[in-house]
């Protein structure tokens, strides 16, 4: 025990102690927390995952209207989509069907979207570089995707777009005859190709 | 006042109890978000896309049935070769593309079902080829579908079903139970078409519905309506039949219109002596159906599943 002429010296050490004890402490109990995957924000997981169903739902619907084929078959045969430019729509979905839903779904909610289309290659391997359908732009980093596969036939024909019910007409000219992005992979069947579709969504 | 001596143990103490109950109100927050995160990750082992894949699959089966039945007059060998080809070439397709969601696939045909279709295209009386009103259509059949559309101011008027059996135009289904008569007529003072379903003693149902301004009504027996009306009778008669049935007409001066009766038996067995290239009604082969199987293995699901197609059947 100290006397009391030292006494001002242990307070003063008990108390700087239990002060580091306390800091320590405060300092560990902040360390462990994990915050941030469900933060409200933009890149919030809830968030990514809700635009994957969304997409993986309207793909789902749509092959069920069967709305998608005819959009995939309008191809004017001088390199791009019907009433595209060479390298997509750009502004958002096409004029068929198809777009109109993309659009009303995903558009209006302030989701931008592209819409890749994966071919076989005459070598009988996937297209490495999709054909785009819609480019809205560059993803971001927490974008989703959903795909979903189509097949066309030899006698399927190519279609047009029909400008005053936003919907496709067919022409005369069948896949077999036709200059397309996909080319015939199995000459022997009349199974002409099958294409993956892929919508790739994220937040505006 | 604790004494003096005692101070600094006190303050330890209390210090200590502090720190203690921080660290457990932190940890109480950590578990409670990580809780949180873990229950609201994307679960699933990915199950859904096995079952989009055999969906594909079966849609692809059915449209190249249906496209291979369009043709007239194919060989069995040609038709079935034709159809293995297709489902080969789909299979080998599709994998590239499961490939890239780490995911191998096939389809591969298990077995075919040759059939026949007695068809008439043509608005005509149902009579035989020689025109007879009483024939036999197919006998050994174990399974079929029949569609018929028939114009109503055609049809037998009879004001009561044994009118009707005895005079109107009859479908008659002949099992080793005996005779499961489906009877067409009109009845007496009205402009509607009826179907009676079953014998007149025993009698499973009535259909009955207005033909609307084209007089043409469609009887479908795959889907068991009237006009486009759901008619439950006609499906409680097919039930009733035994596993080999012969299928007759009688008066089929009483009515005209078009049919197509889809047997799955081949052509050799089947007894009626129409010819494909000859007047109605006509026969020809067709692929009644197909087994195949599908399977799908990715890191956490593998999944094997035999399906059979039917040509002709809607998705419902």
């Amino acid at each position: 025990m100290v006397t009391g002429g030292d006494r001002g010296q242990a307070h003063a050490l008990e108390a700087i102690t239990a002060g580091m004890l306390l800091l320590a402490s405060l300092l560990f109990a902040l360390q462990v927390t994990a915050v941030t995957p469900l933060t409200g924000s933009t890149s919030s997981q809830h968030i990514e995952n809700q635009q994957a169903k969304l997409a993986e739902g309207l793909l789902a619907a749509e092959a069920e209207n069967g709305t998608i084929v005819p959009t995939l078959l309008s191809w004017n045969q001088s390199g791009h989509f019907a009433g595209a430019e060479p390298g997509g729509f750009h502004g958002g979905g096409p004029p068929t069907a198809f777009g109109n839903v993309l659009n009303r779904t995903l558009r209006e909610r302030n989701i931008a979207f592209n819409v890749n289309v994966f071919y076989v290659t005459s070598s009988g391997e996937r297209s490495r570089h999709p054909v785009q359908l819609v480019d809205l732009g560059s993803p971001s980093d927490h974008a989703s995707t959903a795909t979903r596969s189509f097949t066309l036939y030899d006698d399927d024909v190519l279609r047009e777009l029909n400008d005053t019910d936003d919907s496709t007409d067919p022409t005369g000219t069948a896949l077999a005859d036709a200059t397309y992005f996909a080319p015939d992979a199995d000459s022997d069947s009349r199974v002409y190709n099958v294409v993956e579709v892929e919508v790739v969504v994220w937040r505006m | 006042m604790a004494d003096v001596d005692d101070r600094g143990q006190l303050m330890l103490v209390g210090a200590l109890t502090l720190a203690v109950m921080l660290v457990t109100l932190a940890v109480l927050l950590n578990a409670a978000i990580y809780t949180g995160n873990v229950a609201t990750r994307d679960a699933g082992p990915g199950t859904g896309e096995a079952i989009e894949y055999e969906t594909e699959a079966t849609a692809m089966a059915r449209s190249t049935i249906e496209a291979l039945n369009e043709r007239d007059g194919e060989e069995y060998d040609h038709l079935e070769q034709n159809f293995t080809d297709a489902v080969d070439a789909w299979s080998g397709m599709a994998r590239n593309h499961s490939a890239v969601s780490l995911a191998t696939t096939s389809v591969t045909t298990v077995s075919v079902d040759f059939g026949t279709v007695i068809r008439q295209q043509d608005s005509l009386a149902f009579t035989d080829p020689d025109g007879a009103e009483g024939w036999r259509l197919a006998e050994n059949v174990n399974e079929s579908r029949i569609r018929l559309n028939v114009s109503q101011d055609s049809l037998y008027v009879a004001d009561s079903p044994s009118d009707a059996e005895t005079n109107a135009l009859n479908v008659i289904y002949i099992d080793g139970a005996g005779q499961h008569p489906l009877r067409f007529y009109t009845p007496d003072g009205t402009d509607d078409v009826r179907v009676g379903v079953g014998p007149t003693w025993a009698l499973i149902g009535q259909c009955t519905v207005d033909p609307g301004a084209d007089d043409q009504v469609i009887v479908d027996f795959d889907e068991n309506t009237v006009g486009g009306e759901p008619c439950e009778a006609i499906g409680t008669l097919q039930d009733g039949l035994g596993d080999e049935y012969e299928i007759r007409i009688r008066n089929g001066h009483k009515a005209t219109g078009t049919y197509a009766v889809n047997v799955n038996k081949s052509i050799g067995n089947v007894a009626i002596a129409a010819d494909a290239d000859g007047d109605d009604p006509t026969v020809t082969t067709v692929l009644y159906g197909a087994t195949l199987r599908v399977t799908y293995r990715s890191p956490d699901v593998y999944y094997r599943s035999e399906f059979q197609v039917v040509a002709g059947e809607s998705d419902a």
